[in-house]
């Protein structure tokens, strides 16, 4: 089973191989492992299941590459090192990056008023997020977070 | 200027699928990694809900891809595991379903209890 999983895993497109499949096959080995202790049945059922999701994941994943607009398996995916950074400042470079795809989007659909309103919440964002990049002594530019 | 068709405000508009809830619900507590979720998700759904490997992490990418949860290497580096965590965002849009959840499930025991008179 587990052969048969990972020849399929080899299928899926590269960059979601890159970010997931050693974690993926990890979670399936110890899943297997719970499942052979409650007997060959639960096993077999959770054997064709797997095999099952693996395949529909397939076509699900090739689709989600086709049609992805921003990118696939973008930097979203990959782990963040919780030391780099203060988790206070990651918060607010998260806010900072909403603030600007929020408007973006406004002005791409002509919904001025929004447009401000996101403006001034992301000159407030960057406001805060420099007076604690001060405090804490980082170099990071602000706008490669953005 | 890039126009960006991908509102996200939008996502608090629409229902979230089950696996996607009880994805974002086992995360509500603690950070938890992949098989630890699973596990979860099983005891929380009553053993009613046994996600496959490869629906869990295609609706983790989805998730990681809308900035939902985060991924980050937990501190054990003796096995390579990455957790995952919930984002405010996430926190943000749980909230959301669990008052429309709550006011569903009112107008139908209210209903339940006109049928019953």
């Amino acid at each position: 089973m587990h052969n048969l999983y990972k020849s399929i895993l080899r299928l899926y497109p590269v960059e979601y191989r890159a970010a997931f499949a050693p974690e993926i096959l990890q979670t399936l080995e110890q899943a297997a492992a719970g499942r052979r202790m409650r007997g060959r049945f639960s096993f077999l059922t959770f054997a064709i299941c797997e095999l099952t999701g693996v395949v529909t994941g397939l076509f699900s994943e090739w689709t989600a590459k086709w049609t992805a607009r921003e990118g696939y398996v973008t930097s979203r995916c990959s782990p963040r090192n919780v030391s780099d950074l203060p988790a206070e400042v990651v918060e607010i470079q998260d806010r900072l990056r909403r603030a600007l795809a929020s408007m973006e989007f406004a002005i791409a659909h002509h919904d001025f008023p929004r447009a401000r309103f996101y403006s001034n919440e992301e000159r407030v964002t960057r406001a805060l997020l420099q007076r604690l990049m001060r405090e804490y002594k980082l170099e990071t530019s602000i706008d490669g977070c953005a | 200027m890039r126009h960006v068709v991908h509102d996200p405000d939008a996502q608090e508009g629409r229902a979230l699928t089950e696996p996607v809830f009880l994805i974002l619900t086992s995360l509500a507590d603690q950070p938890r990694h992949g098989y630890a979720l699973l596990q979860d998700i099983e005891r929380m759904s009553n053993q009613r809900v046994m996600l496959s490997t490869g629906t869990l992490y295609g609706a983790l990418r989805r998730l990681l891809e809308d900035a939902l949860i985060e991924r980050f290497q937990q501190e054990d580096k003796s096995r390579d595991k990455q957790a995952y965590k919930l984002t405010l965002e996430g926190r943000r849009l749980l909230q959301c379903e669990i008052r429309r959840m709550r006011q569903l499930t009112r107008i139908a025991s209210a209903r339940i209890k006109e049928s019953e008179i």
